[in-house]
């Protein structure tokens, strides 16, 4: 049942699209890179690449979490766990390298890593701010600079030449209490679009994947009590996102034929619209 | 590091102070002077009780064997063998880590103290010859050979920052090697017998110490432990004691902390910072003290002691001189006095001056940086002070005591001339090296805004530019005492940094990527980086500090893969050999080279003496129209080409 993009296909039901060409994996072989992978939405990522074909670099900041998530993948050979700090430019300069060493240059990035805090904004810690801005969207930048070159001389062959930044559905409605965030993930689309400007015309295919609510750990650092309850009510009253559909996504985006971008992505939990506080002025606390 | 008040100066105690004070080379020569006095006193009071103190017997007893002197002979053999080890430990480390490191540089002191050896006792020899004397007073040549170390060096504290600082670094080797020719004239003329077997013990015991270097052992009382029979040994063979001091001073191990073992203790320190146990405490103290070596250890240790309590000690059971009419009267018309007083005080500054500058004409060597002729003059003029060995000859050449209350009136008379005379000699040396300042060399290429990185404004009156490299472990302290001087001075002064390479391959890498943050106008965060970690650096760290200073890494690694900015090192490297510079850092104070100490108030006072003679100008007001862009201009362009080809800051924003 391979046509197209087979990697649309699980148990829970078959996406297909129609085979725009012959028959071939398109992802078969591609050397990937995922920030953030020890957990959520990155964890199901690099599981899905390596499940598609890829070789993937899996960076995190906790090498032993890295490596159970490698061994969990469908092949550990075409694993390769490098604990690096998005937010320690060196930390990504040493995964580059070993990259470069174990699988050569890297053709898909996924900068997934990223941290939420939040509070009422009277309330926040500025800490916390600077965290967020510095993993979630300074991160982003560390890592998309430090595998541009890769990305840029893949596309000059005509390869199709990838880099996703994951965003969040914050950075396109205002939640109350997540000022900061919301700023932050509008800070990543946009850095996305300017991105896509700059890249575009030289082959690179910048995509920003804005996902809604996800089941992962997402939130649990909310250090203020109220913010955390809510945060609770809202994970219960929402059924979340499983993170390996939402990786489903990017993996969809990527294997289009390059000259396709699938630029934008708002994927939200079915249930999720009505808690949006556009709807009903209320949503999460 | 500034700003972190340490807890020593926050609140220090009695004792911490005491300890502080005796650091100071100046205080001890003061103990010293004092306790002279007092055994001069001592000595002349009516029914002195002064001989008989010293003659005590004192003994120290283990079963039948029994080690037994009096107390002149307890100070003289074995508390100045601390004090000799001390002197060798740090002649030690100035000729493995120091200004002696180059051998060019150690000859010239070793040529001046063997002639300060040799013709003070050839000068004593004639006037004894001429005088008539008897043979006993002839035989006593060793009286004038020898050069007090500690009153010549405390002299030299107490003038301070008026001689350059490698003139203290000359006149210690200078006392030393001619400590070492008295102490074997003293074990070869003087000793009666000389009994082999405990020699040998002594030997055996210096071998195991070599062993223990070998075997790299750090800790300190290893060594201290073979110390022991080392002196026994060499006490029980008829040679001088204090040999011992100074052979074991001369083998124990120095080197500069190694950026591992450095490394190490600050993450032992941090780990105790984190959890304050006594099992992290202890650790962390076991791994700073083994990142200093034992001679720095030794040296610390000793020092107060020495200071405060060996040779104060040592003038007082020696300097008893009697002086009454009589004798003095009887000194005064002396030839032995006079033989003395002539020996130590024009001999050692013949012999010293004329043998040093005589080596230099030949090529034996060169002279310390910084030093002249005259600052030559002066150290043999310092070396007339020869107090300490010279009594101690005394005791061991002149049987007869009218002889030798003549012979301690002329070392007396001696030490008091030299070091009148010295005094003066330094106020002359110190009025020429001023009226010299304008003839030194001076920078070659002038300050300029565009060329140079530069911290402060170009015109500023006061200027400091440094040629210098970021691989010497004294880079960190360089950047600080620069950092302090911006401080105090604010404004009014301009700070330059030029390169200056050393051996080490990876000075020019530093370099290198210090030229490449430029590129991405970050000179001075990247300067602040790896001054920081100066002396430990590798590719490694120059990266670490390429993202610690915010740059782009990837440029940084292409530039250093591609050397384009070597010809840009090379240029300022090549200033400095021009400017026969050796070694970093050099500093230009005001377009003049600078050669006082590595210290905020000196740099300081040299800055504000010669304030607004840099020939460095303002640059002009227009910024040159050839200014390099760094960028492709396709990326300067926006992003939708503008009706009019605008430059990109101008696009209005939507």
């Amino acid at each position: 049942m391979i046509t197209g993009v087979p990697l649309l296909t699980s148990e829970r039901g078959t996406v297909s699209l129609p085979p725009s060409r012959p028959s071939r994996n398109p992802l078969d072989g591609r050397v990937a890179v995922v920030t953030g992978a020890s957990s959520g939405i990155g964890a199901a990522t690099a599981r899905a690449l390596v499940a598609a074909g890829c070789r993937v670099a899996l960076l995190g900041r906790r090498g032993d979490r890295l490596q159970a998530v490698a061994d969990g993948t469908a092949d550990p050979g075409r694993t390769l766990v490098v604990a690096a700090d998005v937010s320690d430019g060196l930390d990504l300069a040493d995964a580059l390298d070993a990259l470069h060493d174990r699988f050569g240059p890297a053709d898909l990035v996924v900068a997934g890593a990223g941290v939420l805090t939040g509070a009422p904004f009277e309330d926040g810690v500025p800490a916390e701010w600077i965290e967020m801005i510095d993993v979630n969207l300074g991160g982003i930048l560390r890592t998309a600079q430090t595998f541009a070159r890769d990305l840029l001389a893949t596309a000059e062959t005509g390869r199709a030449a990838d880099l996703f930044l994951i965003g969040a559905l914050a950075g396109q409605v205002r939640f109350p209490g997540y000022a900061v965030y919301s700023a932050v993930e509008a800070a990543v689309a946009q850095l996305a679009r300017a991105l896509r400007a700059e890249y575009g015309r030289r082959g690179v295919r910048v995509h920003v994947v804005a996902p809604g609510l996800t089941d992962t750990d997402l939130g649990s650092e909310i250090s203020h009590d109220g913010t955390a309850r809510g945060w609770a009510e809202h994970r219960d009253a929402v059924v979340p996102m499983d993170p390996d559909d939402v990786a489903r996504t990017v993996l969809f985006g990527a294997g289009l034929p390059p000259g396709v971008n699938l630029a934008e992505l708002l994927v939200l939990p079915t249930r999720q619209d009505p808690y949006l506080p556009t709807r009903r002025g209320t949503g999460v606390r | 590091m500034r700003g972190t008040p340490r807890a020593e100066e926050a609140r220090p105690s009695v004792l911490g102070r005491l300890i502080r004070l005796a650091d100071s080379d100046a205080a001890a020569a003061g103990v010293l002077l004092a306790a002279t006095l007092v055994a001069l006193v001592w000595a002349n009071v009516p029914g002195s009780t002064y001989e008989a103190t010293w003659h005590t017997p004192l003994a120290v007893r283990l079963g039948d064997a029994a080690l037994e002197m009096d107390l002149r002979h307890w100070v003289n053999d074995a508390l100045m063998a601390v004090f000799f080890c001390l002197i060798s430990l740090e002649v030690k480390r100035d000729l493995v880590l120091g200004e002696f490191r180059d051998t060019r540089r150690i000859r010239i002191p070793v040529v001046a103290a063997l002639a300060g050896l040799a013709v003070p006792a050839l000068v004593f020899l004639a006037v004894t010859g001429i005088s008539d004397q008897p043979g006993e007073a002839r035989a006593a040549w060793g009286v004038v050979i020898s050069t007090d170390t500690a009153f010549v060096l405390g002299l030299l504290a107490v003038v301070g920052r008026a001689v350059p600082v490698n003139l203290r670094a000359f006149v210690l080797a200078l006392s030393v090697v001619d400590d070492v020719g008295a102490l074997a004239v003293i074990a070869v003329a003087y000793t009666d017998e000389l009994t082999l077997l405990p020699l040998a013990v002594a030997v055996v015991g210096l071998l195991a110490v070599l062993a223990l270097r070998r075997m790299r052992v750090w800790r300190g009382w290893a060594y201290l432990l073979l110390a022991v029979p080392v002196w026994l040994g060499v006490l029980a063979s008829g040679v001088h004691p204090t040999v011992a001091g100074v052979a074991i001073g001369l083998l124990l191990p120095v080197y500069p902390p190694s950026a591992d073992e450095v490394d190490a203790a600050e993450a032992a320190a941090r780990a105790y910072g984190r959890t304050p146990t006594s099992s992290g405490a202890h650790r962390a103290v076991l791994s700073l003290t083994r990142s200093v070596s034992v001679n720095e250890r030794g040296q610390r240790l000793f020092r107060p002691w020495v200071n405060l309590a060996v040779v104060p000690v040592f003038a007082l059971a020696n300097a008893g001189v009697v002086l009454s009419g009589e004798t003095l009267a009887a000194a005064a018309t002396s030839g032995l006095t006079w033989a003395i007083v002539a020996g130590l005080v024009a001999g050692k500054v013949v012999g010293v001056t004329t043998a040093s500058l005589a080596a230099v004409r030949l090529g034996v060597g060169r002279l310390p940086s910084g030093l002249f002729p005259r600052h030559v003059l002066a150290a043999g003029v310092l070396s007339g002070i020869g107090f300490t060995i010279s009594l101690f000859i005394i005791d061991l050449a002149l049987e007869d005591p009218v002889l030798a209350a003549e012979a301690r009136i002329g070392v007396l008379a001696a030490s008091v001339i030299a070091a009148l005379l010295a005094l003066a000699a330094v106020a002359v040396v110190r009025a020429v090296d001023r009226s010299r300042l304008p003839g030194r060399q001076r920078l070659s290429r002038p300050v300029r805004a565009d060329r140079d990185h530069v911290r402060g404004r170009v015109g500023a009156p006061m200027e400091l530019v440094v040629h210098a490299s970021f691989v010497f472990t004294n880079a960190g302290r360089t950047a600080e005492v620069v950092d302090e001087l911006r401080q105090v001075l604010g404004e009014d002064l301009v700070f330059v940094y030029r390169h200056l390479l050393t051996d080490d391959p990876m000075s020019a890498r530093a370099a290198e990527a210090a030229e490449a943050a430029d590129t991405q106008a970050r000179f001075w965060p990247m300067h602040d980086a790896l001054a920081a970690r100066a002396g430990r650096l590798d590719d490694r760290a120059i990266r670490r500090c390429a993202v610690d200073a915010g740059l782009n890494l990837a440029r940084v690694d292409d530039a250093l893969a591609s050397g384009a900015h070597a010809a840009r090192v090379r240029e300022d490297d090549d200033d400095a050999r021009a400017m026969a510079l050796d070694e970093p850092p050099r500093f230009f104070v005001n377009g003049q080279l600078y050669d006082g100490p590595l210290d905020v108030g000196a740099m300081r006072t040299a800055l504000e003496q010669t304030a607004g003679r840099s020939r460095s100008r303002p640059p002009a007001a227009a910024v040159p129209a050839d200014a390099p862009v760094d960028a492709p201009a396709e990326d300067a362009l926006p992003v939708r080409t503008p009706a009019t080809r605008e430059p990109f800051d101008a696009e209005p924003v939507a």
